[in-house]
């Protein structure tokens, strides 16, 4: 009884999930059938690790973190150098302009997201969760393992970074 | 007066991504996520047979050892098993020879 419900849950994640985490992983990786992949291995460890969730009300930050992890895991995989400070932003800008599911007709579009992998892989990660996915600060301090503070900071400095690219670039 | 001239406006953007999927891709993926995810279940459940089946064969194999003792050798002292007591049968062997000598 406990395992059809355990299953049930992780398809209830799926059918509401699957679509912002793939964003989420997709803003990450850059890659159509990488983020693919990745969301794929997410759901897996969600599986594995749901009746670990003591708090369901955490069920977002929750499945946010795994998926930061496996984004992570994945880009230090098959990227030359990422680490939390530093990025890999060439080959994944690269990417951008190449995967066949970049639509490249709007260059403000294209130069906007090129800024954003232009920042560390942790002040990215913070800037996705906060400008796109709306997570609260709290919730992105625990994803990422920093500070409220940091994360505040780090998101308006990641705000600067891309003004800066953008107005310098057009 | 704040100069704004030197700051992006991120309204011009707003959320919009420059990236796409193929069509119908969400309504596929969810199915194909479940499947994986019961796929990767069953994978798990036969790894832990396997592990069980294996502990069970060799709690098994040391219960039949020790249920059946290794049989005492009746030839050890024959054959012998340290040097003193292969010395002590030369001796005794040798002692023989020199005693049906005498009889020349």
């Amino acid at each position: 009884m406990r395992l059809i419900a355990d299953k049930l849950t992780t398809e209830i994640l799926i059918e509401r999930f699957q679509e912002p985490l793939y964003w989420y992983i997709r803003r990450m990786v850059v890659g159509h059938e990488d983020a693919q992949d990745v969301l794929q291995d997410t759901f897996i460890r969600v599986h594995l690790h749901l009746n670990e969730l003591k708090d369901t009300s955490q069920i977002r930050p929750w499945l946010y973190r795994i998926a930061t992890n496996e984004a992570l895991q994945w880009l230090r995989r098959h990227h030359e150098f990422v680490s939390l400070d530093t990025d890999g932003a060439s080959s994944l800008i690269e990417t951008l302009r190449t995967d066949e599911y970049t639509d490249t007709t709007d260059q403000l579009l294209i130069l906007f997201q090129e800024a954003v992998l232009t920042l560390p892989t942790m002040q990215r990660t913070i800037f996705n969760l906060r400008y796109y996915d709306e997570l609260s600060y709290k919730d992105i301090s625990e994803i990422t393992g920093s500070s409220v503070g940091a994360a505040k900071t780090n998101y308006h400095i990641a705000k600067e970074k891309i003004s800066n690219y953008i107005l310098s670039h057009q | 007066m704040k100069n704004n001239q030197h700051i992006f406006d991120f309204d011009k953007v707003g959320k919009r991504l420059p990236y796409n999927v193929p069509d119908g891709f969400f309504d596929n993926s969810e199915q194909r996520l479940k499947t994986k995810v019961n796929a990767k279940q069953h994978t798990i459940k036969w790894h832990y047979v396997a592990v069980a089946t294996v502990a069970v064969l060799i709690g098994l194999a040391a219960v039949i050892r020790l249920s059946y003792p290794k049989p005492e050798n009746t030839n050890t002292i024959v054959y012998g098993s340290t040097e003193q007591q292969n010395n002590e049968w030369t001796d005794f062997a040798e002692a023989d020879i020199f005693m049906e000598n005498m009889n020349w």
